[in-house]
Order: structure tokens, then sequence, then C-alpha cells
């Protein structure tokens, strides 16, 4: 008997799909670069991992930076995409199971690749009908857990300097595949 | 049997030193109230009251609450973080830093002038298939410890996929050259003594970086030492010459650094820090082994959403 889909399934989906066919669109570099941070835009809150990746420093950033330090983080999150466009290029996606809390549901999917299977966990919010991916966790890290630890970090180190937090985010271009 | 020795011996003088860092007065109650109080400076819990309490919060508190109680790190020596750190869990468990550090740091050389050579080599001269063919073998061989702590941890489905795993692999799969398991819809799963340890509620301890074998904890190396004692090709090999007796251990050490290089190099780069990255993912993915993928909710951060 095939289950219902539930609305964060189908916004995982969705957003599987888009990914997948990005990355085996054949662009690369800043143009794939591009096309994923609008990727992103559509259906993630980039704003809201963001803002959870500075930890206890969230409070401490000053409000004209925060639109460029949002934008940086998408862009940096984008960039990652860019170097691992390959480990994207899968076949289809499978959904496991979901478990709902609250407001958000929990996604388990496998994404077909070559001859094997990749496991994703997606932590979905959802209101109404409307859908945005918070979390992903990819080969058991959660990518925004993972961005808390490197950012408030960074921070700790510097004195809770911003604009290095900034810089660092600012050197995707350097590291992204051309 | 020297790695084993050197690994026991490791695990072991690690744990015992560990024993007192676990010693610190305080509690998780005791934490939530001051972090409710806004206080800014708390002496973290001792290991004695741990459980008892965290029982205790598990009890009273539900949601975001009990999660952010129950965040609590392990203790530290220097035992004085913020409550804002903990709540967030910014708190990185990891007492022997400096030392971590250094040791990181010849692990670094050591990979950049030993390990990356040789798995560039390896993946240069050695065909793809041969290769996959080189890490199926590798993974049976280890089939007996899964097994060990499939059953240790009482996971009688995961038992049984082992058994037909090693069965079907060792005789159609040509001795564990071919997954034919897995093309026969048997995914593989790993377990070792470290996350059957965990799956008993043994704490992992602070974080501990070893020569040579990397990022881990107490647990993780007592778990280590004792697969090595338990694994049959170490009796099975204690006869024979040091270079033969090494060959699974590097095979194993090859065909692992080779499948992680491309990642590793990625995360150096995308890193502002790599021991500190490197420490993070260790975290989540030894939680994520010992949980079996499974994601518990209640585990989860809260990401406050607009």
């Amino acid at each position: 008997m095939v289950q219902a889909q539930s609305g964060a399934e189908r916004h995982v989906i969705k957003i599987a799909n888009d990914v997948m066919q990005l990355a085996r669109s054949g662009s690369r570099g800043s143009v794939l670069h591009g096309r994923f941070v609008r990727l992103l835009g559509r259906y993630a809150n980039m704003n809201a991992v963001a803002r959870f990746a500075l930890g206890r420093y969230s409070r401490k950033l000053p409000n004209s930076q925060k639109q460029k330090y949002y934008k940086l983080v998408k862009a940096y999150v984008a960039g990652l995409f860019v170097y691992y466009a390959d480990d994207f290029k899968g076949q289809g996606l499978e959904i496991i199971s979901s478990r709902k809390s609250g407001k958000f549901t929990i996604v388990k999917s496998q994404i077909k690749l070559g001859g094997g299977k990749k496991p994703v966990v997606w932590r979905v919010y959802s209101s109404g009908n409307s859908h945005r991916v918070t979390d992903v966790n990819i080969r058991g890290v959660w990518m925004s857990i993972q961005m808390r630890q490197k950012f408030t970090n960074l921070l700790k180190r510097n004195g809770g300097d911003f604009n290095k937090l900034m810089a660092f985010l600012s050197e995707y271009k350097n590291w992204m595949p051309a | 049997m020297n790695r084993m020795v050197f690994s026991l011996a490791l695990g072991v003088g690690l744990a015992v030193n560990a024993v007192p860092l676990m010693a610190q007065p305080s509690n998780f109650l005791e934490l939530y109230r001051s972090w409710k109080n806004e206080d800014k400076k708390v002496v973290i819990a001792p290991a004695s009251a741990r459980t008892k309490i965290k029982t205790k919060v598990r009890t009273n508190f539900s949601g975001r609450k009990r999660a952010a109680a129950l965040r609590l790190p392990h203790k530290h020596k220097s035992s004085e973080i913020t409550v804002e750190e903990v709540v967030a869990g910014e708190d990185n468990n990891d007492p022997f830093e400096p030392v971590n550090r250094l040791i990181f740091g010849f692990n670094e050389i050591l990979d950049q002038v030993v390990l990356q050579p040789v798995s560039y080599t390896y993946r240069t001269i050695i065909p793809t298939p041969v290769r996959k063919g080189v890490s199926n073998a590798v993974a049976n061989a280890k089939a007996p410890i899964v097994l060990a702590n499939d059953v240790l941890q009482g996971k009688p489905v995961r038992a049984r996929k082992t058994v037909m795993r090693f069965l079907i692999n060792s005789t159609v799969g040509l001795g564990g050259l071919v997954d034919a398991a897995k093309a026969g819809g048997i995914e593989p799963h790993s377990e070792d003594f470290g996350q059957t340890l965990g799956v008993w509620g043994v704490p992992a301890g602070p974080y501990v970086v070893a020569p040579v074998l990397g990022p881990s904890s107490p647990r993780h190396l007592v778990g280590r030492a004792v697969d090595t004692l338990a694994n049959p090709l170490t009796w099975l090999l204690a006869d024979f010459s040091l270079l033969e007796r090494m060959t699974p251990t590097m095979a194993d050490i090859v065909t692992g650094h080779e499948s992680i290089m491309d990642d590793a190099n990625a995360l150096r780069k995308a890193s502002p820090d790599f021991y500190s990255a490197v420490r993070g993912i260790y975290r989540q993915k030894r939680k994520d082994d010992i949980a079996d993928g499974e994601v518990d909710l209640d585990d989860l951060p809260e990401i406050p959403v607009e």
C-alpha cells in the first residue's frame, strides 16, 4: 500500500529533484553557485540557520551587519554545494520515513547515487501549507550544528569580532571550484 | 600486537586520567536554575550525580527546557563555562585541548608526509574495481566484530543481517572481494565496542586526539582496544611476522584514508580552524553511529524560526 505523502515530504522531494537537476545541469563555478543561492532562497530558511549558527553571539551581531552576514552564509553554503556537486548527481530520492513534532518534521531519505544510496535527513519547518528546510543531515552530521561550532569557535578566538567571521565566509570564492 | 598493546595502554591510560576529571561539583538542576536566573558562570556537574539528576530533569521538564537542561556536557578540570555556552551547546568538552592540538598537528604532518602520498599513489595505480574489492574484503573481515557488537547491543535483526552478509560475501562474493549481499539488498552497517559502551550508557568522556588513530574519546579508545583483542585476525596472525600481522591494519588505514581524503581536504579549505571542525564532526558522527542513524527530536537544538 502506498502511503500519501505529507506536505513536508513533498517539499523535500521537490528540493532534492531541483538540487540533483542543478548538479547534473553541467553548470560550473560562479554560474552554478548563483543558481544554488537562488534555490536556497526558495526552499530553505537560511536566515534562521544563520542566526542559529551564531549561538550566543547572535544577539551581539549589529543590525548594520545582519543583511551582509545572512547573504554571506547563503553564499558560503552554496559554495559548499558547488564543491560537492558531484555527490548530488543522484538518480532520485526515496523517502524512508517522516516524523512530526510540533511545527518540525524530520524526513529520512536516501539519494540514489550510482550503485548505492546515500542517506540524507531533513528537518522541515511547516506553517500551514508553507514548508521550509531548516537543517540537513548528511552522513550523520547536521549542517547547522557544524556551522555553529565553526562560527562560534572563530568568534571566540577573535574576541567576538564579526569582521573576522565575514572575512572567513567571503573566502568561499578561493576554495570553490571555478 | 605492538599496535594492540599500544592502543590498550593508551586507552587505559586515558581512561584512568579521565576519572578525576569526572568528579567536579555541581548538578543539572542547579545549572538549569542558574540559567533561568541568568547567572553567567557555573561549575559543571559531577559524573556521580549525572544519571540521577538527568532522570530528575527528564521527569520534571519537557520540550525545549528539558532539551537545554540535558545538553550539559561532561565535566572539565577548568570547571567554569558560561551558562549561555552550555545552553547553546558550545562547550567542547576538550580539557586536553593544548595537548590534543599538538598531537593533531603531528597527525597532520603524518597525513601530509605519509598517508596522502600513499593514498594518492594507491588511487592512481590501482583501478577503481580493485580498490573497491580491497575495501569490501577489509569490511568483510570485520564482520565477526560487528556481529559480536550487534549481539552485545541486543540487536537481533542487525546481527542476522551481519551473518547473512558475511556468509554471502565470503562465498558468492569471492571471499569478500565483491559485496554480493549489498547487491541483494542487504545493506552494510558498522558497529564497534565503543558504540556498544555508548548504547550501554557509558559516557564518552572528554575529547581526545590519539597519535595516528586521530579523533577519539576514552570510551572509543577502550572500544578499539577490546575490538582488536576480540578480532579473530589478531590471534590468527599472532605467529606471523610484524609486516604480515600489520597487513590488514595497513589495508584498513589506506583504504579508509583514500575514501575520506577528498572530504578531509574540502573541510581543511572550508574551515577557519580544522582542528575544531574535525572535533565537531567526530562528535556528531559518533553520536549518529551509536543511534544507528535514528534522530531523537528532543535532542536536536532549537532553531528559532521567525
